[in-house]
């Protein structure tokens, strides 16, 4: 049982449970939107996090789709990992998924949840930023699309009261060329120590990693020469200096894959 | 053999895989209580103040209890540690208060109201540190009761307890030797990770009568402590131990049980439960001790090993428990099984301000077998002699005095020279360091062997009662955690009784009121002793059948054999009376009856075991020493220093299996543990703060993409002494493996690989960080 | 829409039975099973990481520990008490796939959801799904070969 109590409600439209969110924040009873509540509930049981009142978003229609329009791959942010990988409309991403947690966990984990939460790896932003994805956010009513490359290094990712609705992505783009590995310390289920994602568009390659900084990031050869060590993390996992290293080893490994 | 050696479904397999066997966790009583504690936020610190007063207000709350309320300590070995501190905390993680309360969710908000203002002092970080001239003291250890007389500490200084082993003349012998090795090692904390968490429940009726449920290894010990230390009789105080999921050592020390004991008081004898979460299962709870050590070999031009000079320093934490004789243990096989004439060992159990420590899966084995193998493989390298080959040579035999100078015959050690004979055919030792591509693939080979370290009058027994038609109950006092032990006692009761073992019921659940008293379920000697006992109340059965059925069959009771459930006359066996007529008296055709039920009983002591001399350690510390060999097969890939076990190999000499294919899934289940020590497991000790509590960043086993290879091999060389010829060996597929991985992984990396847990960034690091060109 | 706020009465599917029970929010999945009895799902962690508290939902595995009692309102929950002659049962028994049988429900059930959704699971699939559970007694190559050999069963029986 988590240690503190909580409402919890049920809304079955966008409208619905953003006018909820707004009436109970209002009120101060601290909702937030519950999606898998893998975080929220292991998080809230230790005493990192409380709340007053879970929204839990899985009966959003909206946010339980995966879509082809032709143009775009549309995914829900309501979505689980599972879902995503079986789906297999964007292969990078379903690559990436099947490797957070495990295997029961991704029955759970939704999109968003990886996206938003506060564990720091995202796995789930590097296809996106390799993508350019949009983020159709909902507030007040209203939805907008937003470039994932605006909001990903924001602190939260979205405001109170923003509700992930969906991400979109440009239906080609998931067919090009791709790269996924990654690496941990020893133990296969675990945080990763380097997680790099890759795309080739052009002859040309862009890098994604977690697990360099305390947030994803995008990584060039420009970026790469001027890694600030004190930012890379360090800790039981790895060194930063081994980070960086594993870093540059799996860039070379992708860039050797994408080009054979 | 009708039963002892056959395979056959565990006793207890239907309820497990059906989801009904019962553990402690899972028992609730109407009306039950629950106690939750708070854990120290510090390390090392005065308490310089409890607030209780906000907690208390909490509605739903019973109790708030600081160790104010309770100013015992406890120890198997000294008595340093209080149930709750008071005074001071010794370790980040110490319980400082629990609070009683209606439901969990209660207790927990009221826990995070207590205020607790501590003035913190120096931590002591490291054995290093504990040592230093001057350095903070922990505790001061002169003050502290003993529970033992063979615990030696060390007035005004960090050191729990020294033992010394002074065999021959090690340091000057050294100087004589042509080959000196040296190694210095260093294994980190870890923990035991049995799946069931620790849990306790206690109550006190208006009698008195207290009744303890607990997930434990030693319902006895639970019992002895808390009878002695809050003044009971021991006829007031049962302890219940229903199943329990998994214990590995852990669940051997004596710790929530008091616990739950204290809160049942404080909420004047009402029924309190205390479950660790995984987080306090790791951290409040003791684990496993750290070890650095020093380790010098010398051998001979000849390639004879002559000499050992061992330093070990224990990171027990900041209670003793049991690691005083975790000490004794290492020092009593501390050169491995090599013949060694003179041996200079010294083996500390030291105060650190970190989680204190117990019993772990080998008793401290695995820990000093990675330092003497690691320098086994330096000193076979130097003289440019085969590892395995080195070994082979120097193995320990009959005739041959361990360290502590017991005499070795073909009894009490098992056969170590076949166990190679037999790991030789398993391993392809001539494909070694064989390289494909960037890959390279090697073996590292470990010798182990254990002996029990028990005291030296521990005891079991057992009660063998019929039931009307024939079917038998039989009550032991031994715990069972999954290895099997209920399933091999019974086949011995069968084998002797010659019945079959489905008619045989073995009581699931220990409760000291009537289950005889069995030392504890450790040092894997439950089959040796419970089996002697077994044995025992088998023929005083067979003794009881004999003489009853000689009156019906008319006959002397040397007449007479038994088979089949039947008493018959040796040389005519058409005459004959079935158990079922005897067991409950022998009644005549015009009714009259002569004699009562059939009991059965059997006990057993441990003999000629004597506690070690202080200054050489010369002494008896246990009735046979089981050895073996083990082998880990592991590729490397000096691309990137990544790498991987293939195969692991575990050839034990464990004398007559009783249920082999349980047996062998015993012995894999401690390599797996042992995979786990190599690569995954340690705590991330900070300052005192350790950072990975949880299943999440403290790292277990999985099962892996590629399987690994489990291969067990057994030499047998029966123990005549010991049931049917039975060894001990449920701990130790554990010991060698580590040993093993880290010497495979050092000849294949071409690097000195002398601490744990054994990682890519070692390898990069020790080869010099050599970067990446983009 | 729903809302629950304090203890009440719901309605949750075990094992195929409409149960009655008495919750609220804050109560995990976990919680509210082993307090109507159904202790086969155990506390292991409560963090997601050991699998000891496997359930199905709807067919597939969950860690009840992470999954709030309301969220499975409306769903078919599937606990090793409701695993009736389940062949990977038998299996694990006569393998020695488990020892001290706290990990088991778990493991039982991650492979009964495997034989549905992934009946001819190849091996490298087997080890995806059963990565998901820690067994600290076995070495789990019982466990893989008492899964491999009951998913060769149930297809060979399948296309006899």
């Amino acid at each position: 049982m988590l240690p503190f109590d909580f409402c919890y409600y049920l809304p079955r439209s966008l409208s619905q449970a953003g006018s909820l969110f707004e009436k109970l924040q209002k009120n101060s009873a601290k909702p937030v939107f519950f999606g898998g509540g893998t975080e929220l509930i292991s998080r809230g049981r230790v005493g990192n996090i409380t709340f007053g009142a879970a929204i839990d978003v899985k009966s959003i229609h909206e946010l339980r789709q995966i879509k082809d329009t032709g143009k775009e791959i549309v995914i829900g942010g309501a979505v689980c990992l599972r879902e995503i990988a079986e789906s297999n409309v964007f292969p990078l991403l379903g690559a990436v998924v099947k490797r957070i947690a495990d295997n029961t966990i991704q029955n759970k984990i939704t999109l968003a949840g990886n996206l938003l939460g506060g564990i720091i790896y995202r796995e789930a932003m590097l296809p996106l930023l390799l993508l350019d994805a949009k983020v159709v956010i909902y507030e007040k009513n209203s939805t907008k699309a937003v470039g994932i490359k605006d909001l990903y290094l924001k602190t939260p990712l979205l405001n109170e009261g923003q509700l992930l609705v969906e991400i979109r992505v440009d239906k080609q783009k998931t067919c090009l060329p791709w790269f996924h590995n990654k690496v941990v310390k020893s133990e296969k289920i675990d945080y990763p120590l380097i997680t790099l994602c890759a795309v080739k568009e052009n002859s040309c390659i862009k890098y994604a990693v977690s697990g360099l900084y305390n947030h994803p990031c995008i990584i060039d050869k420009e970026s790469l020469k001027n890694i600030d060590i004190n930012q890379v993390l360090d800790d039981h996992i790895s060194s930063a200096s081994y980070r960086v290293h594993i870093l540059k080893q799996q860039i070379q490994n992708a860039h050797k894959e994408l080009f054979s | 053999m009708l039963y002892v050696g056959k395979d056959s479904d565990r006793i207890d397999a239907q309820d497990k895989v059906k989801g009904l066997a019962k553990y402690t966790d899972d028992i609730n009583y109407c009306g039950m209580l629950y106690a939750k504690l708070l854990l120290s936020s510090v390390a090392h610190a005065e308490i310089v103040s409890i607030n209780k007063d906000k907690a208390l207000k909490v509605d739903g709350i019973v109790s708030v209890v600081t160790g104010q309320d309770n100013m015992l300590c406890f120890g198997p070995c000294i008595q340093d540690r209080p149930p709750i501190a008071f005074g001071k905390v010794r370790y980040l993680g110490e319980p400082v208060a629990m609070v009683v309360a209606y439901d969990e969710q209660t207790a927990q908000k009221a826990c995070r109201l207590i205020e607790v203002e501590y003035r913190e002092l120096p931590i002591i970080n490291s054995t290093d540190d504990a040592l230093i001239d001057g350095a903070e003291l922990i505790h001061t250890v002169q003050d502290y009761d003993k529970t033992i007389t063979d615990v030696y500490p060390i007035d005004n200084t960090n050191i729990a307890s020294e033992v010394k082993i002074r065999k021959g003349n090690a340091l000057d012998e050294l100087k004589n030797c042509k080959f000196i090795a040296k190694g210095e090692y260093f294994l980190p904390q870890s923990d035991h990770i049995a799946m069931e968490t620790r849990s306790a429940i206690a109550e006190i009726k208006g009698d008195g009568q207290v009744t303890i449920i607990s997930a434990t290894q030693s319902p006895y010990e639970v019992k002895s402590q808390i009878c002695q230390k809050f003044k009971l009789q021991a006829t007031k105080v049962n302890v219940i131990v229903p199943q329990v999921g998994g214990a590995f050592g852990g669940k051997s020390a004596v710790q929530l049980e008091i616990l739950a004991y204290i809160a049942s008081l404080s909420a004047g004898g009402r029924m309190v439960k205390v479950t660790n979460t995984r987080e306090q299962d790791i951290l409040c709870s003791p684990g496993r001790i750290g070890l650095k050590a020093k380790v010098t070999l010398g051998a001979d031009a000849g390639g004879t090993l002559k000499a050992a000079h061992l330093i070990y320093h224990l990171d027990i934490g900041a209670y003793a428990d049991i690691s005083t004789k975790i000490a004794q243990a290492i020092a009593v096989d501390c050169t491995g099984p090599y013949k060694i004439d003179h041996v200079y060992c010294d083996s500390l159990a030291i105060y650190t301000n970190h989680p204190y420590t117990t019993a772990y899966r080998g008793f401290g084995h695995a820990s000093y077998t990675f330092c003497i193998e690691r320098t086994i493989d330096k000193l076979a390298n130097m003289m440019g002699i085969d590892a395995l080959e080195f070994r082979m040579k120097n193995l320990i035999s009959y005739g041959d005095y361990t360290p502590t100078q017991v005499k070795l015959n073909c009894n009490n050690i098992s056969n170590l020279p076949n166990c190679y004979d037999k790991l030789k055919s398993l391993i392809d030792w001539s494909l070694n360091n064989e390289v494909i591509g960037s890959k390279t693939k090697a073996w590292g080979i470990s010798s182990f062997w254990k002996t029990s370290n028990s005291p030296t009058n521990a005891v079991s027994g057992a009660l063998v009662t019929f039931n009307k038609d024939g079917s038998v109950n039989l009550n032991v006092g031994v715990v069972e955690f999954g290895q099997g032990a209920k399933t091999r006692l019974v086949k011995l009761l069968a084998e002797i009784l010659k019945i079959n073992p489905d008619k045989i019921t073995i009581n699931t659940e220990i409760d000291t009121k009537t289950s005889p008293e069995h030392w504890k379920t450790v040092a894997s000697l439950s089959t040796f002793m419970a089996g002697k006992a077994i044995i025992k109340a088998g023929e005083d059965i067979l003794k009881q059948l004999r003489e009853l059925a000689a009156i019906a069959l008319r006959c002397t009771p040397e007449d007479l054999d038994i088979e089949d459930e039947k008493v018959f006359v040796k040389y005519n066996k058409d005459f004959f009376i079935s158990y079922k007529d005897l067991i409950h008296g022998l009644k005549f055709e015009d009714g009259t009856n002569i004699g009562g039920q059939i009991l059965g009983r059997g006990a057993y002591g441990m003999n000629h075991l004597t506690v070690l001399a202080k200054d050489s350690g010369k002494g008896k510390p246990g009735a046979e020493w089981t050895c073996g060999a083990q082998a880990v097969l592991i590729e490397y890939d000096s691309k990137d220093h990544s790498f991987r076990p293939l195969k692991v190999v575990t050839v034990l000499d464990a004398g007559a299996l009783i249920s082999p294919a349980m047996d062998r899934g015993v012995i894999k289940g401690g390599m797996s543990m042992g995979l786990g020590l190599a690569m995954h497991e340690s705590f991330y000790c900070q300052n005192g703060r350790v950072e990975n509590t949880s299943l999440r960043t403290y790292k277990v086993r999985h099962k892996e993409d590629i399987d690994i290879e489990f291969i067990v091999d057994f030499a047998n060389t029966p123990n005549v002494e010991a049931p049917y010829g039975t060894r001990s060996f449920s701990e130790h597929g554990i010991i060698g493996i580590p040993a093993a991985f880290a010497n495979a992984l050092s000849r294949a990396a071409t690097v000195e690989l002398d601490t744990l847990p054994l990682t890519s960034q070692t390898i990069w690091q020790q080869k010099g960080e050599q970067d990446v060109t983009i | 829409m729903i809302e629950y706020n304090d203890y009440q009465k719901v309605y949750l599917n075990i094992n195929g039975e409409n149960r009655s029970v008495i919750i609220k929010p804050a109560q995990t999945l976990l919680d509210v099973l082993r307090s109507l009895g159904l202790t086969g799902a155990k506390k292991g962690c409560e963090n997601g990481d050991c699998g000891s508290c496997t359930v199905l939902i709807n067919s597939y595995p969950i860690k009840s520990c992470l999954t709030l009692a309301l969220e499975a309102v409306g769903k078919q929950i599937l606990t090793i008490e409701g695993l009736k002659n389940s062949p990977f049962q038998q299996a694990f028994v006569s393998h020695n796939a488990f020892q001290c049988g706290y990990c088991t429900p778990g493991f039982l059930l991650v492979c009964h959801s495997l034989s549905i959704h992934y009946p001819n699971a190849d091996d490298q699939t087997i080890a995806h799904w059963l990565q998901s559970n820690i067994c600290r007694c076995t070495c789990y190559q019982e466990i893989t070969n008492a899964v491999k050999c009951k998913l060769k069963d149930i297809l060979q029986t399948k296309k006899a």
